[in-house]
């Protein structure tokens, strides 16, 4: 019988210590971030349909909020415990402090399968959890946002709750809204396009130029068809696509040499990304195996579908024309393959930074919204490409002048940043 | 006064007199012609017309005095000189009509000519003769009167029954003497004193009264007395003994019921064809108003059931359904719209039946469902399932009846050819004319023709989706309208010989019944869109729900499958889309609850009819709403916008079909509509009346809500509650559930895929859980497909917090044949499983079966099993071997020397089991879920029920308790039980109260034990077994409650041996 459990918020821990390690963090800095500022748990009593009343457990931990107000998503789980919930708000502070953002990190949920409650148990839920934590939270202090089987109905249910509580409006205090109700443009292709725009600064910072790179990407969801988009704008070539085939239940990796076209692929996808095998062959695409876009003799790789892409059984089979990886995806390599990758010098840049797009668009979300004044899309993309251009520098640097992998580069500058703070402020 | 003369003008005197009388003849003649009904002033007519006949007619003067009435011309006085005549009716003098001369007159008697009293006797026979007939003609009016139930005349006419009699005695013998048996019956009945005697009289004349003979001797012969005679007797019998208006109303109702006799012979004679029959139903219906049929309850009922079992089935469920609803005018209606082959004997067969029957029970319903008014049913035509065989004659192909006794390789590789034969085949001339005679009533809409066979749709067997449907555009001139008709008609009759049907029918013993195969042509529901016919939306409703995706749901709440367009795409399972899913007791639960996952489960395409290219199509979802959307009726109930994460309703004008992300979603039918309530409200009548869960399938025009189909719900093995044997030993036992448990059955697993809780939890990374995922993801294609199950801990498909349970994605899974879920006990809460819902739609369509396994009490895990069974995954997979500890993969037949791993599920006692089994005789991989679940055919159940009841009534001590018969009820007597039923026991006893205490103790231990003894063959505790009535001689005598069983007419008692 082991029991050294798997634990989310322990496997955090530790990584942090490692990081604290190579900062040389003082004991008192690691005893204060190694553990969440503070943590709400809560019961929220809740009438059903049927009249009688279901008390659910509700939690918000706020793990740090030395460089602005905490900030993180908000999940529906039936098995969500306090320590998963520690562990994904201490992975929000280090996210957002890489993105240059000036905010903490948080997370909450509520225990309870969204799949047995009606929309109205589900919307009572929603405003009982804002009225347990209302004085906690805030554009000023605490931002959710959507998350595991949560939406921007969920937000705008709680944003109401709040605001008929606090007797204003403070379309700040939550994002992931739609438009036109305190969202932000440009929220689709953010987190593609922040992934183009580490990548264009990784290539260029090894002396190629963009317009000379093909690249291979798995996924064609929103995430892949974004950084697709830019990418070909910005002159790179995409050769192939992998995705899932529902009706085949498996994957296919379709390849046009000399560059897909991808209005002409998105017209033969579904909504979902899903692309029809015939309608493609039909348009001239190759029809591979799905992991063979992986083996494509290209500069750029972009796992942009789902975690455990790339392992220790498939990283052989990248060529070595490969310069670049971008995690658009969370966890696409695992990290046995990761230190292979790194052996052969090739760049990953982490999913923490290449992915920040989109909490750096949830960022922008509470800018409008706390001055009630939002941008064009243009002014979104054009701020977007700012800030994560300069997180991506500030990463490269260091991870050029220490000698560091990216991932790891990433990690010390988000911690080295927060832990700064907290000094700055005189708390430690 | 004038004097006679005498002399030469006496011959011009006389030939004068004469005309006179002559005209008043005429006259008279007339008056009574034209009166039917003798009034006063016709009488008054008449005795001024009379004196001006006479020789002296100023000084002659008439009456006639009738009944209690006397008429009178002006001035009449009686007088020595006056003649008179009798009036009479029926030989019965009523009245009499005098001529006098005024006194002073002539003198003498005398002085009246003989022509005049001659005269005089010919007018008042004139007048008798009118009476009669006047009296004659109102009795044959109160004969129809009679027969037609007319109730006024009733009371006016209580007093002359013995008129009626004495007409039909002469009129119709027939009906004359079915009346005396009728009457003699019911004096019987009544124990009138005397009635016995003339039943002993002339008993042998009558039909099943019993006589003192035993019941193997035959009846005494003797001679059918005289009826007449026998008549007088019996209703003089009557006229002492019943109030006058008794017997009036008794005739009258006898009368009725006797029209009805007709469609009785017609329908009873088995020679007589269905256009025989549908003759006498014409007639029938037309002698009976349409204001209401006015036969009694019993001949109507009679006559349901015998159109019953001559136009439909024969089958004792669906009649007994069928008895309350289907109203003759429903056969009328139904003859109306059938094609009738001269000779045919044909039925409508099993989804003519269904539709049939439902549709008129939501009709029926209708006033407690206010609901139902607005739900129709297409127009249907029918050919009766014999037209096949006219076909098949017609083209000289009878020897392809034998096709099914080929090897199943020949009958797959001939079918083609089959199919081809038949479509460039001729029908018979009359079959031709009568579905050109449909189209033309059908109209130029969109049609469907589907198969009715005898075999589908039965109460009982799945037998659907065996046989085609075609749908029709039925667009362009008549001619190419009935060339494509006739074209479908003959492809689905050439798919009786489809190798899946034979197979099927193989399988279950049906190969040697004679199939027939009707033909439904059917009107398809929709509205025309661009190019395109569609209804607006469609699918098929469960009124038992298997497939639950939430503990909150119960399987009474019923489910719903329901698409966008043609409903082919809810009836069937595709793998690559998604119909909605609701729960119509609960439709604020969904199978998806975020915004995305209810957008990722939408319907994709869309099936329609393309009108203008003649043919069958299928669109994308987005496609057809970007151009077609604006015009599809209702469609802002139908689809949601989605945009940033949110879905939301809205109106028509709202939506810009060719920008919006428009999703079907259904939530305006849902929420604002009484769609689902409506639903909601026909499964639960159908089921409560057809006594059996039904499925339905609906069409929905934007308008109106259309009733397709209805059948018995289709129970494939993987749907039906499958018997738990209890006497499994414990140590082949591998698992029990007891909670949350479907229907079904997966009866040859070979391969079990088991992932340790605790291995998996002590797994030190998310890398290496990830790995254990993907582990599972490469067994899935190595093993069998379909026969191995997947047991693993928690939630299968975790995303997030992936200790909560192995991440695999559907890919992973895709080829087991059931997914277990072991809830991991925590230290103080039950943890909530999945129910498999991070897929659970790609489960639904691909009949993954889902248990979840709770650490309880009742729920039995057999670790041994597994931790003695070798592990095989090192073998099937090196590149995992290090995942040994956590994953193993037993095969089945290698560790218990040949068995497999049977699991049945049973959702009506809750209970899950699996366990280890000898394999069965045929094992199809193909169909696995075809084929009958273990040995435990249905009539076991009955046969054993029956053998038990027969013990007890050999063994019961009947001196002791003073019984005098035991008799068997219900299913168990008519051979339908199933593993839940219990035995219903009549005892027919003396007993005090002592002794019946005792008895009833007796029979309790027996309850018991058999209760004991069912369980442990299926599972089922019901508590006791035995159901017994006690009834008393008074009882039977009274017939009271279940004494009315024993020697009913219908479904009786079955009395049970008695140990000698």
């Amino acid at each position: 019988m082991a029991v050294a459990a798997y634990n989310a918020f322990t496997v955090a821990q530790s990584q942090f210590d490692r990081i604290a390690g190579l900062l040389d963090l003082d004991g008192g800095t690691r005893a204060f971030l190694r553990e969440p500022s503070r943590e709400y748990s809560f019961s929220i009593p809740v009438k059903m349909d049927d009249g009688r009343v279901q008390v659910f457990r509700g939690y918000r931990v706020q793990h740090n909020d030395a460089r602005g107000p905490a900030k993180g998503g908000l999940r529906f789980h039936p098995l969500e415990t306090l320590d998963s919930v520690k562990a994904l708000a201490m992975w929000m502070t280090w996210k957002c402090s890489v993105a240059d953002l000036p905010l903490g990190g948080g997370k909450g949920g509520v225990v309870c399968d969204p799949h047995n409650l009606s929309a109205a148990e589900q919307e009572r839920v929603c405003r009982g959890w804002v009225r347990q934590v209302a004085r906690e939270i805030g554009p000023i202090r605490d931002v959710p946002a959507p998350d595991v089987m949560t939406s921007a109905q969920h937000m705008l249910w709680m944003l109401d709750e709040y605001e008929t509580m606090t007797g204003g409006r403070f379309p700040g205090a939550f994002t992931g809204k739609p438009v036109g109700m305190g969202g932000s443009l440009g929220r689709r292709e953010a987190t593609g396009y922040g992934v183009v725009y580490n990548l264009t600064e990784a290539l260029r910072t090894l002396g190629l130029r963009t317009e000379e790179t093909r690249a291979s990407v798995q996924g064609f969801g929103s995430v892949g068809q974004a950084a697709i988009a830019l990418y070909c704008e910005l002159g790179g070539r995409v050769v192939s696509v992998a995705c899932w085939n529902q009706k085949d239940r498996r994957a296919y990796t379709y390849r046009k040499r000399d560059g897909i076209d991808l209005e002409e692929l998105r017209g033969c996808a579904d909504r979902y990304g899903d692309i029809d095998l015939k309608k493609a062959k039909a348009l001239g695409y190759e029809v591979l195996d799905g992991e063979s876009w992986l083996c494509q003799p290209v500069e750029v790789l972009i796992p942009a579908a789902l975690e455990n892409q790339i392992t220790v059984e498939n990283v052989s089979s990248i060529p070595d024309s490969v310069r670049v990886i971008a995690e658009g995806a969370n966890g696409p390599t695992t990290p046995e393959a990761m230190q292979e990758l790194i052996d052969r010098g090739i760049t990953v840049i982490p999913d923490i930074l290449a992915n920040a797009g989109g909490v750096t668009c949830s960022y922008f979300e509470q800018v409008q919204s706390n001055m009630n004044y939002y941008w064009t899309r243009d002014e979104v993309i054009g701020r977007l490409r700012v800030k994560m251009t300069e997180a991506f520098l500030a990463v490269a640097d260091l991870a050029e002048r220490k000698s560091l992998p990216f991932r790891d580069a990433a990690y010390v500058i988000a911690v080295d940043r927060v832990a700064r703070a907290c000094h700055d402020r005189g708390w430690i | 006064m004038p004097e006679r003369v005498d002399g030469p003008d006496d011959l011009v005197a006389q030939l004068r007199e004469r005309a006179k009388e002559l005209t008043c003849v005429y006259h008279i003649e007339e008056i009574l012609r034209d009166h039917q009904e003798l009034p006063d002033e016709a009488y008054l007519q008449i005795v001024d017309s009379i004196p001006p006949a006479w020789e002296f007619p100023s000084i002659c003067s008439a009456r006639i005095s009738i009944d209690d009435k006397v008429f009178r011309s002006t001035g009449f006085a009686e007088s020595v000189s006056m003649i008179t005549a009798p009036i009479s009716k029926h030989g019965e003098e009523v009245g009499e009509i005098a001529v006098a001369y005024e006194s002073g007159g002539p003198s003498t008697p005398r002085h009246f000519l003989p022509e005049e009293e001659q005269l005089l006797q010919t007018i008042a026979r004139r007048i008798s003769e009118a009476l009669e007939h006047q009296e004659l003609r109102r009795l044959v009016e109160e004969l129809e009167h009679f027969r037609t139930g007319n109730k006024v005349a009733v009371a006016a006419g209580a007093h002359r029954w013995q008129t009626v009699v004495e007409l039909l005695q002469r009129t119709d013998q027939k009906l004359y003497a079915r009346m005396v048996r009728k009457m003699l019956t019911y004096l019987g009945w009544h124990e009138i004193p005397g009635a016995a005697q003339l039943v002993a009289d002339y008993g042998s004349f009558l039909e099943g009264v019993p006589t003192d003979a035993g019941e193997n001797v035959p009846q005494p012969f003797s001679i059918a007395p005289d009826v007449t005679e026998h008549g007088t007797r019996v209703f003089g019998l009557a006229e002492k003994h019943l109030a006058r208006g008794t017997i009036y109303n008794l005739l009258q109702r006898w009368i009725q019921e006797d029209k009805a006799s007709f469609i009785y012979r017609t329908l009873v004679n088995l020679d007589h064809s269905l256009a025989d029959v549908a003759e006498a139903v014409r007639r029938f219906v037309d002698l009976n108003p349409p204001d209401g049929l006015r036969v009694s309850d019993a001949t109507a009922k009679g006559v349901q059931v015998l159109l019953v079992r001559r136009m439909i089935t024969n089958q004792l469920e669906y009649i007994r359904a069928a008895r309350r609803f289907l109203t003759i005018r429903d056969f009328y209606e139904l003859i109306n719209h059938m094609i009738i082959p001269s000779k045919s004997h044909g039925v409508i067969g099993g989804k003519a039946a269904g539709l049939l029957l439902a549709s008129s029970i939501i009709r029926q319903c209708a006033p407690d469902h206010p609901r139902f008014a607005r739900v129709n049913t297409p127009k249907t035509w029918h050919l009766p399932s014999d037209s096949l065989h006219y076909f098949m004659n017609y083209n000289d192909m009878e020897e392809m009846f034998e096709q099914k006794y080929k090897p199943i390789e020949e009958i797959r590789a001939e079918y083609p050819h089959i199919v081809r034969l038949f479509k460039h085949s001729r029908f018979p001339p009359e079959i031709v004319h009568g579905l050109s005679m449909a189209l033309d009533d059908l109209g130029e809409v969109p049609i469907i023709v589907r198969s009715s066979s005898r075999l589908e749709d039965r109460f009982g067997s799945a037998f659907s989706g065996k046989y085609k449907s075609l749908f029709l555009t039925n667009q362009g001139t008549k001619q190419d309208r009935l060339a494509a008709l006739l074209d479908a008609v003959a492809e689905v009759y050439s798919s009786l010989f489809g190798p899946d049907p034979i197979q099927y029918r193989k399988e279950r013993d049906l190969l040697d019944v004679r199939e027939e195969m009707g033909v439904i042509i059917q009107q398809v529901v929709g509205n025309r869109i661009g190019p395109y016919y569609l209804p607006t939306c469609a699918g098929i409703a469960f009124s038992s729900n298997e497939f639950r995706w939430s503990p909150r749901i119960e399987r009474t709440d019923g489910l719903l499958r329901i698409v966008p367009g043609l409903g082919t795409r809810a009836v069937d399972r595709v793998s690559d889309d998604y119909p909605v899913l609701i729960a119509p007791g609960r439709p604020e639960l969904r199978v998806n609850s975020t915004a995305d996952e209810v957008v990722r489960y939408s319907p994709r395409r869309i099936d329609i009819l393309n009108v203008e290219e003649n043919r069958f199509e299928t669109v994308e979802v987005d496609r057809f709403l970007r151009v077609y959307g604006e015009e599809l009726p209702a469609v802002d109930r139908c689809v949601s916008i989605y945009r940033d994460g949110k879905l939301d309703r809205k109106s028509r004008l709202a939506i810009n079909f060719e920008r919006d992300d428009v999703v079907f979603t259904f939530e305006g039918l849902i929420g604002d509509t009484e769609f689902v309530g409506t639903i909601r409200e026909i499964l639960e009548v159908l089921e409560k009346e057809l006594q059996s869960a039904v499925d339905v399938e609906f069409a929905y025009d934007g308008e109106t809500l259309w009733l397709l189909q209805c059948r018995p719900q289709s129970k494939g093995a993987d749907e039906r509650p499958a018997p738990i044997p209890q006497n499994v030993s414990e140590g082949d036992i591998f698992f029990r559930g007891s909670r949350h448990i479907s229907n079904g059955s997966v009866p040859d697993i070979s391969h079990i895929v088991y992932v340790d809780a605790r291995g998996y939890s002590g797994l030190s990374n998310e890398q290496e859980m990830r790995t254990v995922a993907r582990a599972v993801g490469a067994l899935n294609q190595v093993l069998p497909k379909r026969a191995f199950i997947l047991v693993g801990p928690g939630r299968w498909g975790s995303r997030g917090d992936i200790t909560q349970g192995v991440p695999v994605t559907y890919a992973d899974i895709s080829n087991t044949a059931m997914l277990v879920e072991v809830a991991v006990s925590g230290e103080s809460y039950v943890p909530d499983l999945s129910f498999g819902t991070h897929f659970f739609q790609d489960l639904v369509e691909s009949g993954i079966r889902y248990v979840p396994l709770y650490p309880d009490n009742e729920s039995v895990f057999n670790t041994r099993f597994l931790r003695a069974s070798h592990n095989e995954l090192c073998d099937l997979l090196p590149d995992f071997a290090t995942m040994d500890r956590v994953i193993s993969v037993i095969d089945v037949a290698k560790v218990t020397a040949g068995k497999v791993l049977r699991v049945l599920l049973n959702a009506d006692i809750n209970q899950a089991l699996a366990y280890l089994a000898p394999p069965r005789q045929t094992v199809n991989r193909d169909h696995p879920d075809e084929l009958p679940v273990d040995t435990h055919h249905p009539e076991e159940f009955w046969r054993w029920r029956h053998e038990m009841a027969e013990r007890i009534s050999c063994s019961i001590d009947r001196d002791r308790f003073r019984v005098d018969a035991l008799y068997i009820i219900g299913s168990v007597k008519n051979g339908n039980s199933g593993p839940a039923s219990d035995i219903d026991l009549i005892i027919h006893h003396r007993a005090d109260a002592e002794e019946l205490t005792q008895m009833d103790m007796w029979l309790e231990g027996w309850s018991v034990a058999l209760d004991e003894l069912n369980y442990l063959r299926t599972g089922y505790r019901m508590g006791g077994l035995l159901d017994v009535h006690y009834v008393t001689d008074r009882d039977i005598a009274e017939r009271t409650s279940f004494a009315a069983k024993i020697g009913a007419v219908t479904d009786p008692a079955e009395l049970l041996p008695d140990a000698e």
